[in-house]
């Protein structure tokens, strides 16, 4: 169990910490591949039921990103 | 924010259920801040890994 | 409208221990109102238990369906066209202690148990915040008291004035609570009222109270029944 590799749900904002990952691509800066990105117009549409669902599906970690 | 308080309020039901509320995280991170989304990233990766995997996971 | 809270997590959890196929049933009238057990709360709570289940290597089946009113016999007969009432050990209902009784009255072959905490008759104050306001007293004496009722607010349920522990229009009981009889005085004198606070008020008729109580409308119970 200790090799694993673990799978980390963002939910990101258009306007802020999607545009940052966006950034993070265009400038070629390295991040953990394990990060599976949620798109959101706005993370005031996340709902405690979406992170609720992303760990029932199995998510390892999840993050919200605004 | 909205968000904020709603990933407070997911973390209280995360320690419910007993899957720990570590799992989840709330961060600010600017349009700009591209280095800080990738070191966020990095860091809940780390999380991840030291806390093992979901439990939930490995029934499925 | 009626107020409720989630029971603790656990609470519920122990009280539907043992069942395999679990309904949880929500209502969507007051408590969807007061974000207590209405469809997405359903949802929620359904994802709860089924990864709390699972973390324990319990196999639960869990299904969600929230109907409009569980306090009306004509939308719980409804439920029979959207699932199988047959098909699930136990039905985990998150409407008011009312739907919750009508429901296993209806369904008395079933094991039905609460997912809330009904707590009282109110209004919502703002996002997120309801308060209480009305004690179901049946003998109303809000013509007198400016809109402000005296029975659910004053701590001591006071009718002739206030009791004299009143400090700075806060309660004696409960300095972070507003005197009833404050609030009553102010908007009397706003109204230009205030001869109404002169009329004494005999002792709350506790006999109109009947409990259980029933109340039948003739007319439209002999309209209606065949």
């Amino acid at each position: 169990m200790v090799d694993y590799e673990p799978t980390v749900v963002a939910m990101l904002c258009n306007y802020c910490a999607y545009s940052a990952a966006d950034l993070a691509g265009v400038g070629r800066l390295q991040y953990p591949p394990n990060v599976r990105v949620v798109f959101y117009l706005c993370t005031g549409k996340v709902e405690i039921l979406h992170i609720l669902k992303a760990f029932e599906a199995g998510a390892d970690a999840v993050f919200v990103g605004a | 924010m909205r968000a904020q308080e709603r990933v407070e309020y997911a973390k209280k039901l995360l320690d419910e259920i007993g899957l720990g509320s570590d799992r989840l995280e709330f961060f600010h991170i600017a349009a700009s801040e591209a280095p800080l989304f990738a070191k966020t990233g990095e860091k809940m990766t780390e999380r991840a890994r030291e806390m093992g995997p979901n439990p939930l996971r490995s029934v499925k | 409208m009626i107020v409720a809270k989630r029971k603790p997590f656990n609470e519920i959890k122990e009280s539907v221990s043992g069942a395999s196929r679990i309904l949880i049933l929500g209502c969507g009238t007051c408590v969807a109102v007061c974000l207590a057990g209405g469809e997405k709360e359903v949802a929620i709570l359904a994802s709860q238990l089924r990864m709390a289940f699972q973390l324990e290597d319990q196999n639960v089946q869990i299904d969600e369906l929230t109907i409009e009113r569980q306090c009306d016999r004509e939308f719980i007969e409804q439920i029979g066209t959207k699932v199988n009432v047959d098909d699930y050990d136990l039905i985990l209902s998150t409407a008011c202690a009312a739907g919750v009784q009508l429901l296993s009255d209806v369904f008395d072959h079933k094991v039905v148990v609460p997912g809330l905490n009904t707590t009282f008759i109110g209004v919502a104050e703002g996002p997120g915040v309801w308060t209480e306001r009305c004690r179901a007293c049946s003998d109303c004496v809000l013509a007198d008291t400016g809109g402000i009722c005296p029975v659910t607010i004053c701590a001591k349920e006071l009718l002739n004035g206030p009791c004299g522990g009143a400090r700075n229009g806060k309660c004696e009981v409960d300095p972070e609570k507003d005197c009833a009889w404050v609030l009553i005085y102010n908007r009397l004198e706003k109204l230009g009222r205030l001869d109404r606070m002169k009329q004494i008020h005999a002792p709350k008729r506790h006999s109109v109270q009947e409990h259980p109580a029933t109340i039948v409308h003739e007319a439209y119970r002999q309209r209606y029944t065949v």
